[in-house]
């Protein structure tokens, strides 16, 4: 199973480069725009991690 | 006397005289230098608290300016140099190439806008921005209009944008509409921005009067920010955790160029959250108007 890897950017564009090239190195990434979303999506993944 | 048992003191009736009406001179006197004391205490107060404001005001604008064109900047360069790495390093297929091509060209538009821009607001503050008016093409300039709104990305800030035109002068309505005074409007999304009937905004004006169109989007602000959103470098809330891009310049350019062509621009909130409408009036051609 890859490394998960979750970008925070507001910049739409900037966030698909970045994943592209995360993703090129074998990572699945999720992307968010804003830090409580980051929290939120980090928080349901800890969850669902336990 | 007090403290003087037996002795008294005896004034003659027109010195006593003299003596009340320098009384009350020197009552007037201090009443009217009192006043004008205080005249100028006042004055004072306010020319300080004014200069105190502006002071603040101009410390706010150099922040904002700071902020928003660091941002500005930064993101579309950073951006770029990403997909450019991105093309050399790891050949992406065509599909993905045109996208990240595009991508680029959009943050090449971004920084070219900002650019404009803040060359623009230059040129208005030091007087050498003069707008040559010349005859147009109503139906052509809404069109473009209808065209650019439709291309802006739809997000939670941006859910949908409306944009109605308000004309009495039936030639320059021909392309929309057949009846002498109407309103038409379109709304994006759909993605097709296409006239619709929805709006029903009636046209109270007398057939002399300015042609007037409407954009409303669903931005938002508090209702006393309404005036201050058309300041130079006046963005709502707090700088440093914006989820829109922009310098605070595009609704001062607005209303100074349309305040060139003799015409005027209000902006309206019901809140945060709740959209916001900017009218647009601008005079007709005089032979128009004959």
């Amino acid at each position: 199973m890859s490394a998960r890897i979750l970008v925070v950017e507001d910049e739409q564009h900037l966030a698909e480069g970045i994943s592209e090239n995360l993703q090129q190195e074998g990572y699945a990434v999720e992307i968010v725009g804003d830090g409580e979303s980051a929290l939120s999506s980090a928080g349901a993944q800890a969850a669902s991690t336990s | 006397v007090p403290g003087y048992p037996g002795y008294g003191v005896t004034i003659r009736p027109g010195r006593l005289e003299h003596l009340q009406a320098q009384r009350r001179a020197s009552i007037r006197m201090f009443a009217a230098e009192g006043t004008t004391f205080l005249c100028i205490l006042v004055a004072g107060t306010v020319l300080i608290l004014r200069s105190v404001r502006r002071e603040m005001e101009l410390m706010r604008q150099q922040a904002n300016f700071l902020s928003a064109v660091t941002h500005e900047l930064k993101s579309p360069l950073a951006s770029i140099r990403l997909f450019i790495e991105t093309l050399e390093l790891r050949d992406p297929p065509p599909e993905k190439r045109a996208r990240f091509l595009a991508n680029m060209r959009g943050d090449v538009d971004r920084l070219d806008g900002l650019v404009n821009n803040i060359l623009a607001v230059a040129r208005l503050d030091s007087g050498r921005f003069v707008v040559h008016v010349d005859r147009g093409d109503l139906g052509r300039d809404v069109a473009d209009v209808v065209e650019a709104l439709g291309k802006i990305p739809r997000n939670a800030v941006w859910p949908s944008i409306s944009l109605c035109l308000l004309s009495p002068c039936s030639r320059a309505m021909t392309w929309a509409c057949s009846r002498p005074c109407c309103a038409t409007c379109w709304t994006t999304p759909p993605s097709t921005a296409a006239p619709s009937s929805r709006c029903t905004w009636p046209w109270r004006g007398r057939a002399t009067g300015p042609s007037s169109k409407s954009v409303t989007r669903a931005l938002a602000w508090p209702p006393r920010s309404a005036r201050r959103s058309f300041q130079k470098f006046y963005r709502v809330g707090e700088e440093m955790v914006r989820q829109t891009e922009g310098t605070g310049l595009g609704l001062y350019l607005a209303r100074e160029l349309i305040r060139q062509l003799g015409g005027s621009i209000t902006a309206d909130s019901p809140g945060v959250g709740k959209g916001s409408t900017f009218r647009v009036s601008l005079p007709l051609d005089r032979e128009e108007q004959a």
